[in-house]
């Protein structure tokens, strides 16, 4: 591949370094924090990422011509923000590992590690507001609805009784705000028009839902994504498939499994087959489909061409990978 | 039958709430017609908030109530024993005499009572018409007072209960007690409980308020079963009078504080703690604000209902506006409270009195106020009402306890010891009159500064393992990223040209307080505080277009008020008195917030076993640097030349280091 003009991205591409790009941003982000709260976020960048995030980012800027530079530090800000948040859910969660390494709260303690994601938080403020007023202001939005749907997603816990539209606004506060960040970044970055980035926007949301009902799919039964089962259920967050058949469940025996003391990962081939009986599985997937048609919908308005075709392929092999 | 009774205001409903209305409006010359049956039901003993006594005392009714001061509130939260709230000012009284005296206060203010059944009134040619007894009545105005409806919003309405009983020792106390769940499941509901001393030696009233539907024979008796279990006192409990049953209703809004016309006070408007079952703190100062708003527009209903409803959502924050969440941030806040019990940060000490108590709160302070004069409060008061609007109203739609934080009730908000006073008095500091849009970043800045100290505090221990939430560490996480967030959002869309060193402000203070944590760190114990307070006055005098000289000394001035407001704490903490942060000594020491173990690392162990000799050299230590921190930020204060900027600062500090002047000469000083 030949190198266009010094750094700018025709449209439709997005460079083959521009994961190691955003990486290289990273660790020199990280880099730049003072000790003691730099080793646990250095620990977390220098862990393996699917950058997920900066992906969508950089196809959404697909529309149009890019500053490359700029995109890598969009991709980077993204990116640090979902860390930020792992940092903070790990401490809530008490989650033992991330990524393969110890979570930052076993390594350095609760405080410290609570201290580390104040950091990244702050790092993305300034960051944010590096990159200019546009993006400030959309990320500082959007970190606003992500600490709401932390607090959602706390309350819940074992709530066998929690209503669908309450799941869903804790979805996409949660897991969609920042797919939605990354389609609106990437469509202010190229100057999309008002009609194409709102279309984008809601592709993003519409994705970032789907993502996470097929997600709570996977905390049910074993999948090439290699995730461990039940790790949710442990810790009280019923996912769509659970929520679906606990409202089947007439003779309270998922529910009662679901709240005993002693319930334990060992368990989940019960709770499989009890939600698979009560057509939880089967709901949920509906679901998924039926969001996954407003994503495709939304993808339907943006220009056909190049472009579009790859938002759409890495979309396709985001949902794979989760299902 | 009689020729109609004309009035300016027809109040039904002569309990507490009725009977205050109809007091304050006879105050402000409105003729008031007091209707409503005589309450048959069996006495019993009620608590009087602080904020109670002050709205009876404004009226001159806390003789004629007969009310008793009871020194001491302990709270019994989860398993834990019980611990005593600090400073917490109340008074109990029997329900006969509150309604008897009430009444007659309303009477002797120039109010008409009239007992007996009120018949539905109905508002015909702009006045509304009712029979009571033989007489009719007609009045421009209708205030309701009736106590809870029935049919409330489920989620908010619940069971009341309370008898007396004998057999009890309970004399200087009041007792609140909140049981931990027995499950991890959220559909379980709170039960709280109370006792209060009666006025006859042995005896007293056990409550018990319960959100959704139950049996009150069984709440009483679980209610006497909690107080009893490792209490002695109420080991020989035996009821002494019939229970009395109430219907909790807690489904306050402002926007259904008028319906159809009628002005809805007291239990009538939801105005119930779900928490606690209380609601005479409420029905007091709604009762007043109802009569205010009438009284400010006695022509003019609709007017006066819109003036009690924007008053009403003034005050009454921490309420929940809309049902959607209410069930299930109860659960958290309740499942928070009782994890937090013992906990000694200031954030969880903070939370428990500004979801228990009726009074107001505010962030950084307890009750110290700062003097100033009338002009400059004149000047500062609009701004900070403002800020605490924004602020408010950026969290009370989602978390509206933690708006209970933000407010101070009624006492002096302008005055507060407030991180936004020192702020606005540096964006003075340019010569300019401060544009008032930056009341949106002094929200942010507090919000912040809230949102902090649950990041800089001392931690939360961990929870004993097993399937649950750890409620404690999860709170504080939840609570800082919720606040932080808020104010970064706050930033952006008021002052966009802060928003990097509004971010890096929040990033340094991370920084400061891991190193402090840190054993291998080194850094001082004041400069976290220094730093949180040197913010708002270098980014106000920046704003605020002071020169680059006065931009430094207000920095200095910010970072020395910072070190003051430490070693201030570390005062109070030392002589055991009630800190501004809620922190007590072993959580200071514990929790390294306190520079005392770094400059006498030998006296730490005797100091906290309460030794007299390692007391009194702690607080020397702690006298002298916040005297020392007094001085330098008032050194830096000769170089801010704007008047009335460089007072309030002046007064700022001054109030911060309270706690460690001088004492007062003892007769009045010659020179």
């Amino acid at each position: 591949m030949t190198t266009t003009a010094a750094d700018s991205v025709p449209p439709g591409s997005v460079p083959s370094d521009f994961t190691s790009r955003v990486n290289d941003r990273l660790l020199r982000l990280a880099d730049g924090l003072p000790e003691p709260v730099r080793a646990p976020v250095r620990t977390l960048v220098a862990g393996p990422g699917k950058f997920v995030r900066p992906r969508l980012l950089a196809a959404a800027a697909g529309f149009g011509t890019a500053d490359h530079g700029r995109l890598v530090r969009l991709g980077a800000l993204v990116e640090l923000i979902h860390l930020a948040s792992l940092l903070h859910d790990d401490v809530i969660d008490e989650a033992e590992t991330r990524r393969g390494a110890p979570a930052a709260h076993t390594a350095v303690g609760t405080e410290q590690a609570m201290l580390a994601g104040l950091a990244c938080f702050a790092l993305v403020g300034t960051e944010a507001a590096d990159l200019g007023e546009g993006v400030a202001g959309a990320v500082s939005a959007a970190v606003a609805r992500l600490a709401y749907g932390e607090l959602l997603d706390v309350e819940r816990a074992f709530d066998t009784a929690f209503p669908l539209p309450a799941y869903l606004e804790l979805v996409q506060s949660k897991t969609a705000e920042l797919f939605r960040l990354c389609c609106l970044l990437g469509a202010a970055e190229v100057r999309s028009g008002p009609g194409e980035a709102a279309a984008l926007v809601r592709f993003g949301t519409a994705l970032g839902v789907t993502f996470q009902i097929l997600d709570d799919c996977l905390d049910l039964r074993p999948s090439q994504s290699g995730k461990p089962v039940g790790t949710d259920h442990a810790l009280g967050l019923f996912g769509a498939p659970t929520l679906y058949a606990l409202r089947a469940d007439s003779g309270g025996e998922l529910a009662t499994l679901l709240l005993s003391p002693s319930f334990s990962t060992g368990d989940m081939p019960e709770v499989y087959s009890l939600v698979e009986a009560r057509g939880g599985l089967e709901a949920a997937a509906r679901l998924a489909a039926d969001w996954h048609d407003r994503s495709l919908a939304a993808l339907g308005e943006l220009p056909a061409g190049g472009p579009r075709d790859r938002l759409a392929a890495l979309a396709a092999s985001l949902l794979q990978a989760r299902s | 039958m009689t020729a109609p009774l004309t009035a300016d205001v027809l109040i039904v409903g002569a309990g507490p709430a009725g009977a205050i209305t109809a007091a304050e409006l006879a105050r402000h010359g409105l003729r008031a017609v007091l209707a409503g049956e005589e309450a048959g039901e069996a006495d019993y003993d009620l608590v009087l908030s602080g904020a109670a006594m002050r709205g009876l005392a404004s009226l001159g009714a806390l003789e004629e109530v007969a009310a008793r001061v009871v020194d001491t509130v302990e709270l019994r939260l989860g398993q834990g024993g019980g611990h005593v709230l600090p400073e917490a000012v109340n008074a109990a009284c029997e329900r006969r005499h509150l309604v008897g005296g009430l009444r007659r206060t309303a009477i002797a203010a120039g109010a008409i009572r009239l007992p007996g059944r009120v018949t539905d009134p109905e508002r015909r040619d702009g006045a509304w018409h009712a029979s009571i007894g033989g007489a009719t009545v007609s009045a421009r105005h209708l205030v309701v007072a009736t106590g809870a409806p029935s049919g409330g919003t489920p989620h908010a309405t619940g069971l009341l209960c309370a008898q007396r009983y004998s057999g009890v020792n309970l004399t200087g106390s009041i007792v609140l007690a909140l049981p931990a769940p027995r499950t991890i499941d959220p559909a379980e509901r709170p039960t709280c409980v109370w006792a209060v001393p009666g006025a006859q030696a042995g005896t007293c009233t056990i409550g018990a308020s319960r959100l959704g539907p139950g049996d009150p024979d069984e709440l009483l008796e679980a209610a006497r079963a909690v107080l009893a279990e490792g209490d002695r006192r109420f080991a020989g409990a035996v009821p002494a009078g019939p229970p009395v049953t109430g219907v909790l209703n807690s489904g306050f809004a402002p926007e259904h504080s008028v319906h159809d016309g009628r002005l809805l006070v007291g239990d009538a408007a939801g105005l119930v703690n779900p928490f606690t079952g209380e609601g005479l703190s409420y029905a007091v100062q709604s009762a007043l604000l109802a009569a205010r708003a009438i009284a400010a527009h006695p022509d003019d209903p609709d007017a006066a209902g819109r003036a009690y409803t924007r008053r009403l959502s003034a005050t009454f924050v921490g309420y929940f506006e809309t049902a959607t969440h209410a069930a299930r941030r109860y659960h958290l806040a309740w499942r928070v409270l009782v994890a937090t019990a013992g906990d000694e940060r200031p954030v969880s000490a903070k939370v428990r009195r500004a979801v228990l108590t009726p009074d107001g709160f505010s962030g950084l302070t307890a009750a110290d106020l700062m003097p100033l004069p009338a002009p400059d409060v004149a000047l500062l008061g609009p701004f900070l009402l403002a800020c605490d609007e924004v602020a408010v109203s950026a969290v009370r739609k989602e978390w509206p306890f933690i708006a209970r934080l933000l407010i101070a009730g009624e006492h002096s908000p302008h005055r507060r010891l407030r991180p936004a006073a020192p702020f606005f008095a540096a964006l003075l500091a340019g010569g300019k009159p401060p544009d008032a849009a930056f009341a949106t970043l002094a929200a942010a800045i507090e919000l912040a500064t809230l949102g902090a100290l649950a990041f800089l505090g001392p931690m939360p221990p961990r929870a004993a393992p097993g399937r649950r939430v750890d409620w404690a560490v999860a709170s504080t996480v939840l609570a800082g990223d919720f606040l932080l967030a808020q104010a970064s959002r706050l930033v952006a869309a008021s002052a966009p040209e802060v928003s990097w060193s509004f971010a890096d402000w929040l990033g340094e203070l991370a920084a400061l307080r891991a190193a402090r944590v840190d054993p291998a760190g080194r850094s001082r114990a004041g400069e976290v505080f220094a730093a949180l307070l040197e913010f708002p006055s270098r980014v106000g005098a920046q704003l605020g277009g002071a020169s680059p000289e006065t931009v430094r000394a207000l920095r200095d001035f910010g970072h020395h008020s910072g070190y003051a407001f430490l070693h201030a704490e570390e005062v109070l903490a030392v002589r055991g008195e009630r800190t501004r942060l809620d922190v007590t000594l072993p959580g200071m020491l514990s929790g390294r917030l306190s520079a005392i173990p770094d400059v006498l690392p030998e006296v730490t162990g005797a100091l906290l076993a309460g030794d007299p000799g390692a007391r009194s050299k702690a607080l020397d230590l702690a006298v002298t640097a916040c005297r020392d921190a007094h001085r330098a930020a008032l050194g830096a204060l000769e170089n801010v030349a704007h008047p009335v900027s460089a007072r309030i600062l002046e007064s700022f500090v001054a109030t911060v280091c309270a706690p460690g002047a001088p004492a007062p000469p003892s007769s009045p000083a010659g020179a």
